[in-house]
């Protein structure tokens, strides 16, 4: 499903500033009552390692139970230690806890530049924060369990596939305009057994590439029908040919050639919280015929909402111009998901459809991709605020296509500690930090990207397996992406591995999160420890300051135990 | 959207206190009956989009890598369902029905995470101490992660020494 769009309105002179969600992060319970067996206790710190400007360290066997580190003479240091959770399993959880000695909380301000660079200036933004009403609905109506035809019972199905039905659902491949035509509308029982709900849908546009339908139940005040073939007319232009260039051409089972966007109240009425609301969907059932799956619809096609200003299915979609603005990324976004599966039942014979976490950051590529396309920028040119601040049209493309992925960045940015790109889940946080992984990668990667995506999205391999087969091992990846969220733009001479080429984060997200660089770090005071639950792929920041001419000591213990193989620790200096 | 009944969670609490296995096969005569029963191992995967999750258990060769040439379509209860869909790329056991590539999960155990064996049970506390309850009986945390203190009647993994720690773990069913 696609990610729903917030309410947001900017302009040139607008900067409106409420702040993001609030994050409570839990410490963890003291246990007290079992003695863990005692450690050695650490060695007399003198000297200690230093490492230069933006160097960065992992630490070896002894440096992880207990690690010396100094500052020159006559200049403070300053470091941050990176936990980081290198199970392939997300859900894996450790507990990490850091002890400084002599180590003091770092002075310089994570919104700046680390290395003592000016201060980037984030007054006057434009950008709107996210409104929470918008990011909680999915995390209900994900919880949606499906049964669908299983994946392999359609083998052998690239015959039928071939022999063109010429059909949607027994709609002539080229409708007339203002006809009507019968369309199972039933998607909150969308299993192929579940009864249909055949509603009425009039043709409102037949474009080369695109079908528009609108529900005749549609509530009044939606949109005109001159409005619902620009839309079409957008995707038809902008954005099929964004997904089919990055990702392959669609199947197509209906043999019409087209896609089908159906507007209908059916997606309005799925539940959601007050305030949230569905940007659209597509559903696997549609690509199976009916002799599989009696509930399909037998054509490739999205769902869209409609707007009901006067709130006649629920609150949630009052606002036309709120709900037009994300038709287009959501398209997109829906079109990636359509040209995944599509293609991995009838053109590349996989066994099973691409896992959620890099199926959605894939869909949030599509996002990415159509940004670029109507910005007129590219990869790797880090996009900063000043750019994208640069003209109306830089600040209308970022607002109408990116802005998303750099909020739900925001969120993963907040407690990158239990979040990880590849958890099987889709969280925001996950799909935000996926999006950015999945940038890092192709970034880092080079050569024709367009062959990345078409590599990912025609696997026949799912996850992990895939990520590595197209970028080599995902958790030496991560660990690398993890170091980059706060080595990146920070005015350190870090190696490339460590930067994020395309986008100026530190540039960009205090513009979504009150003048702030959301990364959660955490300050190391002297005798003050720091816990930490890491998940896999997860990550901890902990900044620390080493006065001048001083050694420090940091231990790291799990449960009051060496830290367990399955965390890295790596060490930055950053000042 | 479907809303969990209470009756699964009423279930999924008795069998905190009965012990996984009993409990489950308490279970298995509304989702088993008349089939075979049958045992697979396979690593669990979660496909699909955030609109149409499926539960998959990779099974064979390349399980554990995701390059597998046998992937199951699986199907539980709710509560089981939302269960293994926390176990996403961990090692499990799946006693049920198989019918083709479609399994249904009569019950279901934790054995592996990273290729390394961890113990699945429910947390229980004896005095200071915590304890696993699992399918085998119980079995004692010398050295706990502080965050399972609070996780008492949760079903978790957990890797790693037990006596001694330190020790990872995972929340499969949350604390009632």
């Amino acid at each position: 499903m696609r990610r729903p769009p917030r309410n947001r309105t900017y302009s040139c002179s607008g900067s409106a500033t409420t702040p993001l969600i609030a994050f409570a992060l839990l410490a963890c319970g003291g246990g007290g009552d079992v003695t863990p067996p005692r450690l050695t206790p650490p060695q007399a710190c003198t000297g200690g390692l230093q490492l230069s400007l933006g160097e960065l360290h992992p630490l070896n066997a002894a440096e992880r139970a207990s690690l010396c580190v100094g500052a020159p003479s006559g200049a403070a240091a300053e470091y941050v230690l990176i936990p980081f959770g290198n199970s392939t399993v997300a859900a894996t959880m450790v507990p990490v806890t850091i002890k400084g000695t002599k180590t003091e909380a770092p002075v310089a301000p994570l919104t700046a530049p680390l290395a003592s660079s000016p201060a980037v200036d984030n007054s006057g933004s434009q950008f709107q924060p996210l409104a929470q009403g918008g990011l909680s609905i999915e995390d209900a109506f994900r919880r949606r369990e499906r049964l669908e035809v299983p994946f392999t019972s359609l083998r052998g199905r690239r015959a039928r596939a071939a022999a063109p039905q010429s059909r949607l659902s027994g709609i002539p491949a080229t409708p007339i305009v203002g006809s009507i035509v019968q369309l199972n509308t039933n998607l909150d029982q969308n299993l192929c057994t579940a009864a249909k709900t055949p509603r009425g849908a009039r043709v409102v546009a037949v474009l080369p590439r695109t079908l528009v339908f609108v529900d005749t139940l549609s509530p009044a005040g939606g949109y005109s029908d001159a409005e619902l073939a620009a839309f079409g007319q957008a995707f038809d232009t902008l954005g099929y040919g964004v997904d089919t260039l990055n990702f392959g051409a669609p199947s197509d089972v209906d043999g019409n050639g087209r896609v089908a966007i159906f507007f209908t109240p059916s997606v309005n009425a799925i539940p959601g919280p007050p305030g949230g609301f569905v940007g659209g969907l597509q559903t696997a059932r549609d690509l199976f015929p009916v002799a599989n799956c009696v509930a399909s619809n037998e054509g490739e096609i999205f769902y869209l909402p409609t707007p009901d200003p006067d709130k006649t299915i629920n609150g949630n979609y009052p606002s036309k111009a709120n709900l037009a603005r994300g038709v287009l990324s959501t398209l997109v976004h829906e079109f990636q998901h359509l040209i995944n599966a599509g293609r991995r039942i009838y053109v590349n014979n996989a066994s099973a459809y691409e896992e959620v976490w890099l199926n959605e950051g894939l869909s949030h590529i599509a996002e990415e991709l159509l940004y670029y396309r109507v910005s007129g920028n590219r990869p790797k040119m880090n996009i900063d605020l000043p750019l994208a601040r640069s003209s109306q049209a830089q600040l209308d493309a970022i607002n109408a296509y990116q802005i998303q992925n750099l909020g739900r960045l925001s969120l993963y940015m907040a407690a990158p500690e239990t979040h990880s790109p590849y958890a099987q889940n889709d969280d925001l946080e996950t799909r935000g930090a996926t999006w950015q992984l999945l940038r890092y990668a192709a970034d880092r990667k080079g050569g024709e990207e367009r062959n990345t995506w078409f590599a990912l999205v025609n696997s026949t391999t799912v996850g992990q397996a895939n990520f590595n087969a197209v970028f080599g091992n995902i958790i030496g990846m991560t660990r690398d992406w993890a170091v980059a969220q706060i080595a990146d733009d920070a005015g350190l001479p870090v190696a490339a591995i460590y930067m994020h080429p395309s986008w100026n984060f530190r540039s960009l997200l205090p513009a979504l999160n009150s003048g702030k660089f959301p990364l959660l770090t955490r300050p190391l005071a002297s005798g003050t420890p720091v816990e930490i639950t890491l998940r896999g792929g997860g990550a901890g920041y902990v900044r620390f300051r080493v006065p001048a001419g001083v050694a420090a000591s940091v231990e790291s213990l799990s449960s009051g135990q060496p830290v367990p193989a399955s965390v890295d620790l790596m060490l930055l200096r950053t000042q | 959207m479907i809303v969990r009944p209470l009756l699964a969670a009423g279930a999924l609490l008795l069998c905190a206190h009965w012990g996984l296995e009993g409990c489950h096969r308490g279970r298995k005569s509304d989702a088993t009956q008349g089939a075979t029963p049958d045992s697979l191992i396979g690593v669990v995967s979660v496909t699909g989009t955030s609109f149409e999750k499926r539960l998959t258990l990779r099974t064979g060769d390349g399980a554990r890598t995701g390059s597998a040439k046998l992937t199951l379509t699986l199907s539980a209860t709710p509560a089981d369902s939302s269960a293994i869909s926390r176990l996403g790329g961990a090692e499990i056991v799946v006693r049920g029905s198989r019918n083709g590539t479609r399994f249904r999960v009569a019950n279901f155990a934790v054995l592996r995470v990273d290729g390394a064996p961890v113990t699945d049970g429910v947390v229980l506390r004896d005095g200071a101490r915590l304890a696993l309850q699992g399918s085998k009986g119980r079995v004692d945390l010398g050295n706990p992660p502080a965050a399972l203190r609070a996780m008492v009647g949760a079903r978790v993994w957990v890797g790693g020494p037990l006596d001694t720690g330190p020790n990872t773990y995972g929340v499969i069913v949350p604390s009632p």
